[in-house]
């Protein structure tokens, strides 16, 4: 079956520091991909090299394309990131921001056509967002903010999403609102990448898991046996207790 | 209005049937000279801003208006002491060529630096060093042209700017060039729009920074030489005017860029009124208007705006 994303033994340099050592692991349409790991593991880094920001060794396809062939203007419709923080910090109403995710589509003097502002229009409805799109986006709340990031990328169309934190700071209504969006993307034949603090929502949620440590792959696999005791626990130094309801994290030490 | 107002008032009077056609006809191509200049100085103004993502520079800073300047004052002084040099040039004509030149050497320069350091604030500095070389060593052949108390007189007043004896074949020669910069302008208002959103996330929605970039440089120095040309250095303009306006336009370039030309356009047509109609011997230089009435007016904008810039 075709691959929407694969990476094949990638290596990346950040400074002089070895950021990434030999990641491979593909992901196909249809599915939701987890990337967990500690703080400073990696996952910043490999959502951003498969979007194009560094360079590395080995290869990245992006459906079947390989990365380091694509121009900009090609890379944009393969593949939508939703970074951790946007840099974005200019007044423009919040439409424009979502109208941003059209660029790649224009043409010339750069006005858009009746089906662009149609994607326009469904990233809006599916983030929740229209009812403040006329507003300016500095004056939106942060997770409003987040969620305009997201319309963003999703009016790109890409069938490809990657996206870095989209959890944090939504509020538990917006965030069963996003994985919601998000299963629905997949349902119609997106491939999803992301990465995720909240392991109870990445094991309720996604179907495989990708586990980083120290820019290495730890653990593949389906995420409910990814996120168990005796894969988690070393990577992060705690002790995994799972009952009826979900799990608790307790420090290493005190089991 | 300023349009007719720029025609009708200045040193001489109209009541004569004989001279008048020629005035009206002076003042009419000195009108059209402001315009063009300040027009192409504010679009400038907002591109360089757009693109350096930084509301405090204007081109100047790229060192394309020290360059432009300094390349106009050089065939100033060869024409004078070396007249046999340009034999194929009329006077009208090699000074614009002078100033794009220069404007032209600054930009390669600093292109080059861009291509090679993506940090902004290297191209910055850049700028800034290459701004004061020029300025020195337009200040150098200032005390050459001191020689002959003409040429110190022409090369003073070109520094200085000034819009009077403005030629025909001048403004034909930077019209196309003007009109062309600003089209441009608002042809790569969308990826400037992009780039609000920094370099690396306008790059993942589609956008080639790098060519943007070089674009946008090359225009920016089309449109700063040709003002130049026609005006001398008259500052604040491109620093100001896209300030003044965004309160109304919004952030979006694709409106700023386009409005911001019409407005820095009237704003220098008025300022060459005011340099014409102030009680004083002779002219006072726009220049010194510019200077005057833009360095308050940017010091209360960065007060009003201090809260903002504050946070960004
Ligand atoms: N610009 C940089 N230059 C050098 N090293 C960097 C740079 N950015 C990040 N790193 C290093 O790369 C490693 C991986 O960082 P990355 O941001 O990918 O981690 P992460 O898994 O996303 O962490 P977090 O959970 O905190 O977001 C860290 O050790 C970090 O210190
Ligand atoms: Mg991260």
């Amino acid at each position: 079956m075709a691959k929407a994303l694969d990476v094949r033994e990638v290596q990346v340099e950040r400074g002089k520091r070895r950021v990434l050592q030999q990641i491979s692991f593909a992901v196909e349409y249809g599915e939701l991909v987890a990337l967990i790991g500690p703080n400073g593991a990696g996952k910043t880094t490999l959502l951003e090299t498969i979007a194009g920001f560094h360079s590395f060794a080995g290869e990245i396809l992006l459906q079947e394309k390989p990365l380091r062939l694509l121009s900009p203007r090609q890379r944009a419709p393969l593949i939508a990131y939703v970074p951790q923080i946007s840099r974005l910090d200019a007044p423009m109403a919040a439409i424009d921001v979502v109208r941003q995710g059209r660029f790649c589509f224009r043409n010339g003097f750069g006005g858009l056509s009746p089906s662009d502002e149609a994607a326009v229009q469904r990233a809006l409805v599916a983030t929740d967002t229209a009812r403040f799109a006329d507003r300016p986006y500095t004056e939106l709340s942060y997770g409003e903010r987040r969620r305009v990031v997201l319309a963003r990328a999703l009016a790109t169309e890409a069938r490809l999403i990657v996206l870095d934190e989209p959890s944090s700071s939504l509020d538990i209504g917006q965030s069963l609102a996003l994985f919601d969006t998000l299963r629905t993307l997949a349902s119609q034949g997106h491939a999803v990448v992301l990465v995720l603090h909240h392991l109870g929502e990445a094991l309720r949620f996604t179907d495989r898991a990708l586990l980083l440590h120290q820019g290495r792959r730890v653990a593949l696999g389906r995420t409910a046996e990814v996120v168990c005791d005796n894969v988690i626990g070393p990577v992060y130094g705690v002790k995994l207790l799972a009952d009826g309801h979900g799990f608790h994290a307790l420090p290493r030490a005190i089991s | 209005m300023a349009l007719a107002a720029g025609v009708v008032v200045g040193h001489g009077s109209l009541a004569d049937p004989g001279l008048r056609d020629t005035l009206l006809r002076l003042r009419a191509a000195r009108v059209a000279a402001a315009f063009l200049t300040g027009a192409a100085l504010a679009c400038s103004g907002a591109v360089v801003q757009a693109l350096f993502r930084n509301p405090l520079v204007d081109p100047s800073i790229l060192g394309s208006t020290a360059g432009a300047s300094l390349g106009g004052q050089a065939v100033l002084l060869a024409l004078h002491f070396l007249p046999g040099w340009l034999p194929h040039l009329v006077p009208e004509l090699a000074v614009p060529l002078g100033c794009l030149g220069g404007a032209l050497v600054a930009l390669f320069i600093v292109l080059a630096v861009t291509e090679h350091r993506q940090s902004m604030l290297i191209v910055l500095l850049t700028g800034f060093t290459l701004s004061s070389l020029f300025l020195s060593t337009g200040g150098f052949l200032l005390s050459l042209g001191q020689e002959s108390w003409e040429v110190g007189r022409a090369l003073v007043s070109f520094s200085l700017g000034g819009l009077g004896g403005i030629e025909v074949q001048q403004l034909l020669l930077a019209f196309p060039l003007i009109v062309a910069g600003i089209l441009a302008a608002r042809f790569w208002s969308g990826p400037l729009d992009l780039l609000l959103t920094g370099e690396d996330e306008a790059r993942s929605l589609g956008l080639d920074v790098k060519e943007a970039r070089r674009w946008c440089v090359v225009w920016v120095g089309f449109m700063t030489a040709a003002a130049v040309s026609l005006g001398g250095n008259i500052g604040f303009v491109g620093l100001i005017i896209p300030h003044a306006m965004r309160p109304f336009v919004g952030v979006l370039n694709r409106h700023v860029v386009v409005v911001v030309a019409i407005a820095g356009g009237t704003f220098v047509v008025l300022c060459d009124l005011l340099s014409r109609a102030l009680p004083s011997r002779s002219e006072i230089p726009i220049g010194v208007i510019t200077g005057l009435i833009g360095a308050p007016v940017f010091l209360l904008l960065l007060y009003r705006s201090g809260r903002e810039l504050h946070r960004g």
